[in-house]
């Protein structure tokens, strides 16, 4: 036991190090890339030209690249994100991401629960539902963004036909995507984990797990005693799942760009197409590291729930699966 | 498998969705789209129009527009303007007061100028005062402007809209000022929240000096613009600024919408960059244009008017005396052979190379896609071969703008009231990026700048537009017309062709 809680503590020190390495390198890349696109945010002022002078300055545009990345740097290491300067001038970029973030995170969060939960339900199935829900499997292939437009369209003629002909009064989350409703969102996070392929994705993964686990010795040792198998599954399907999971959050994290634009969300994902378009260097660095420290944290939970569950497992392997 | 308590609560929770909010007339807000929030609502540094629009509603200048666009006092009650021209005073009304009820004073006249001439406040719209000399607060609501040279109708220059002095400190307006927050001004609405949706929510203004119908009104940012006609024929907005040409018909048939045409001062072109070597002789340019079917383009994408020159035909600057070209092909091809170019495979062709362009335009220019292809098709059947691309908002600034690093581009230059063509066609202009020079239309334009004549500012005008016209340095398209869309709900309409809401205090929600 305390061979393997030093082996914890050594592990844990090389996961931190490495997830500070990824950090100023997710720092360096977004700096680096939005240096390098043309334009900058003086530019997008009316009269940048006379204003160049002293903006620069101010904002720091003067200084070169790597200037620029340690100032950010250091900022960072005292908890500064810096100052919006196109998207929302002079606001503190922490006091500006801190709410979306959250919002993000959490339609991300229940985003992949829907996927899990979907791909499971899709093997716990038999017969018509079972072949119905595996259409719906491949027709998730959809990219998001078309999923979105057909849905969206496709519920406000619906719904707009029948406030018309007077079936109905006008619903609270009419139209789509404009009023902020639980329609609106429940239908953002459900297109979120089902669509361009998550679905469809999910559900070959956990039949492959699911498979592997029920060919397992201990499971047909089980199964032939007549005993439930339900629990040997859902325990030893935990770390493959998590590892899947670790794996997908960039794509739904990525996938938020496209869907909060559509629906009109105002989450991180929104911001950060905003900030990329306003050259808003600030706010684009302090979103990439936010979600690069999230993504970084999550792999650290997994890696610590699949240590626990399997404690031969190395930390370093577990994070790395 | 639900028990009847739940059964119960999901029932009324579905009851709860589904039941309309339902509110009195007079207590709605006016709700109004833009394709982008306003990013900051402080008028010294306004960089789009839907910052301009908001700052409408909330904020007022010494002077403003009345409903035949002749110019009124506003924030001012009367003014004399010195026999020298080279100053004048202003006095100002008294009854007007803050948001936060502070009273209106002559010292919120010299700060706003102060701090827009002040370059530590890097203020964008610093070029408004650039023309006064000095300001001078010679009581509580008496201010004295001097100039730096004659005005013959200062007014119509002092209509940028004046800030409270008591929220900042000395001369200097910065972006990060507390004011950004909680944005303070004299108009009929008033700034009440940043909605977490990224809408924005104005109420009126209770001590308003002046009549205000409107009780609410709701900025909702609709990036997308195909979402926003529909969303107005849903009636889940009351108000378009601007209805894109293919929604035209659409919102047409609609019982319960209004469409509102208006005329602006912007005109769509075709630019060359005088320092590519195909742009340098004349024969070719000559050529192109006769190439252009400018009416095929046109069609496609609305209506509008075919222009010879830089200004809209309502302006009393357009020269008619100059036509507009129709295209000829067999002109357009004895003009390239004059120029050296033969038609090889159907290209023409000079010194083994075929003449290839790059048309180059804006991402987000509302149907410059539709125009492209089209005159792509144009061109490619009569020998040129054109690439395109497309740049988002920094680009065209970092590359146009600042580098001149393009063939031809397509884009619309707009104009206020003063159409001042000065910065795109001097040689010295900080917009000419086409690097258009022609010493005559230099001295034009400077004749122009310092006429005090209406009359002789407007022959001297006719006379850059002949000019220009036959240097063809742009191809000039049309100025397209333009429609706003209402909801019928919405009373007593007039829209000022820039700003959109100058008048819509008069405005009512039936």
């Amino acid at each position: 036991m305390g061979r393997i809680d030093s082996k914890i503590i050594s592990q844990s020190a090389s996961v931190v190090v490495i997830a500070a390495a990824t950090l100023i390198g997710a720092t360096l890349t977004i700096e680096t890339l939005l240096w390098a696109a043309p334009g900058d945010p003086i530019d997008l002022l009316p009269n940048g030209a006379s204003l160049r002078p002293i903006l620069e300055i101010e904002w720091g545009l003067d200084r070169s690249l790597s200037e620029r990345w340690w100032d950010a740097l250091i900022r960072l290491s005292k908890g500064d994100l810096g100052t919006s300067m196109s998207v929302r001038p002079g606001l503190d970029v922490w006091t500006l991401i801190a709410a979306p973030v959250q919002r993000s995170l959490l339609w991300a969060g229940l985003a992949m629960v829907t996927s899990v939960v979907l791909g499971l339900i899709t093997i716990g199935t038999k017969g018509t539902i079972h072949r119905l829900l595996h259409v719906l499997g491949i027709v998730s292939i959809a990219p998001l963004f078309l999923a979105t437009h057909m849905a969206v369209n496709t519920i406000n003629d619906i719904t707009f036909g029948a406030i018309s002909s007077g079936y109905i009064d006008r619903p609270n989350f009419f139209a789509l995507p404009l009023e902020e409703s639980l329609v609106r969102t429940v239908l953002a996070i459900f297109l979120l984990g089902f669509a361009s392929g998550n679905l469809y994705e999910w559900r070959e993964e956990i039949i492959v797990i699911k498979n592997r686990i029920d060919t397992s010795d201990y499971v047909m040792a089980t199964r032939s005693r007549g005993l439930p198998v339900w629990q040997h599954f859902l325990y030893n399907a935990i770390p493959p799942l998590a590892s899947l999971v670790v794996a997908r959050i960039p794509l739904y994290l990525g996938g938020l760009v496209i869907l909060e634009r559509l629906f009109l969300l105002e989450g991180a994902g929104a911001l950060l197409w905003n900030a990329a378009l306003a050259r808003d260097y600030a706010l684009a660095s302090g979103l990439t590291l936010v979600f690069a420290s999230f993504v970084i944290i999550t792999r650290l939970i997994a890696s610590l729930i699949q240590l626990q569950i399997n404690p031969r497992h190395s930390l370093s392997h577990a994070s790395n699966a | 498998m639900f028990t009847k308590l739940t059964q119960r609560t999901l029932f009324l929770f579905s009851l709860f969705m589904i039941l309309p909010k339902t509110t009195s007339a007079s207590s709605q807000p006016l709700r109004y789209a833009e394709d982008r929030a306003p990013a900051i609502i402080n008028p010294i540094f306004a960089t789009s129009m839907s910052e301009a629009r908001i700052n409408e509603l909330i904020f007022e200048g010494l002077f403003s527009d009345d409903q035949e666009l002749r110019v009124q006092p506003q924030l001012a009650q009367r003014f004399v303007l010195a026999q020298d021209k080279l100053s004048m005073v202003i006095h100002l009304r008294k009854d007007v007061k803050w948001h936060d009820g502070y009273d209106f004073t002559s010292e919120d006249v010299r700060f706003t100028i102060e701090a827009m001439r002040n370059k530590k406040t890097a203020s964008t719209e610093s070029g408004r005062v650039q023309w006064i000399k000095a300001v001078m607060v010679q009581g509580p609501h008496t201010v004295t402007i001097t100039f730096n040279d004659q005005e013959f109708a200062p007014s119509e220059r002092l209509q940028f809209k004046i800030l409270p002095a008591h929220l900042f400190r000395g001369d200097v307006a910065s972006r990060t000022n507390k004011f950004r927050n909680h944005p303070v001004g004299t108009g009929p609405m008033m700034f009440d929240s940043y909605n977490t949706d990224n809408s924005i929510s104005l109420r009126k203004f209770p001590d308003y000096y002046g009549s205000a119908r409107l009780e609410k009104v709701v900025m909702r940012e609709v990036s997308d613009k195909n979402y926003q006609a529909k969303l107005l024929a849903y009636g889940s907005i009351d108000a378009l600024v601007r209805v894109m040409p293919r929604d035209l018909s659409v919102l047409q048939a609609n019982r319960n919408v209004e469409l509102y045409p208006y005329q602006t001062n912007s005109w769509w072109y075709l630019g060359y960059n005088m320092q590519r070597s195909f742009a340098k002789d004349p024969n070719v340019r000559a050529a192109l244009e006769l190439m252009v079917d400018r009416h095929s383009l046109l069609k496609p994408i609305g209506t509008g008017e075919l222009l010879s020159g830089p200004f809209v035909r309502s302006s009393p600057y357009y020269n008619h005396n100059v036509s507009t070209s129709r295209p000829n092909q067999s002109l357009a091809a004895n003009l390239m052979q004059e120029a050296g170019y033969a038609l090889v495979n159907n290209k023409w062709t000079k010194d083994g190379e075929p003449l290839s362009v790059t048309i180059t335009t804006q991402r987000d220019l509302d149907a410059a896609l539709e125009v492209i292809v089209n005159l792509q098709t144009q061109l490619f059947n009569q020998g040129i071969t054109v690439h395109t691309q497309f740049y988002d908002k920094a680009e065209w600034r970092a590359k146009i703008w600042g580098q001149s690093d393009f063939d031809i581009i397509l884009s619309m230059w707009s104009f206020d009231r003063t159409e001042d063509i000065y910065e795109q066609f001097h040689s010295t202009g900080s917009r000419n990026f086409g690097n258009y020079e022609n010493p005559k239309v230099d001295t034009l334009l400077d004749q122009a700048t310092s006429a005090r004549d209406p009359q002789e500012k407007r022959s001297t005008l006719q006379l850059a537009h002949k000019t220009i016209a036959a240097d063809d340095p742009m191809i000039f398209l049309w100025t397209l017309d333009s429609y706003s869309a209402l909801s019928t709900k919405v009373n007593n309409v007039v829209i000022h062709p820039f700003y959109f809401f100058t008048w819509a205090n008069a405005w009512y929600l039936q």
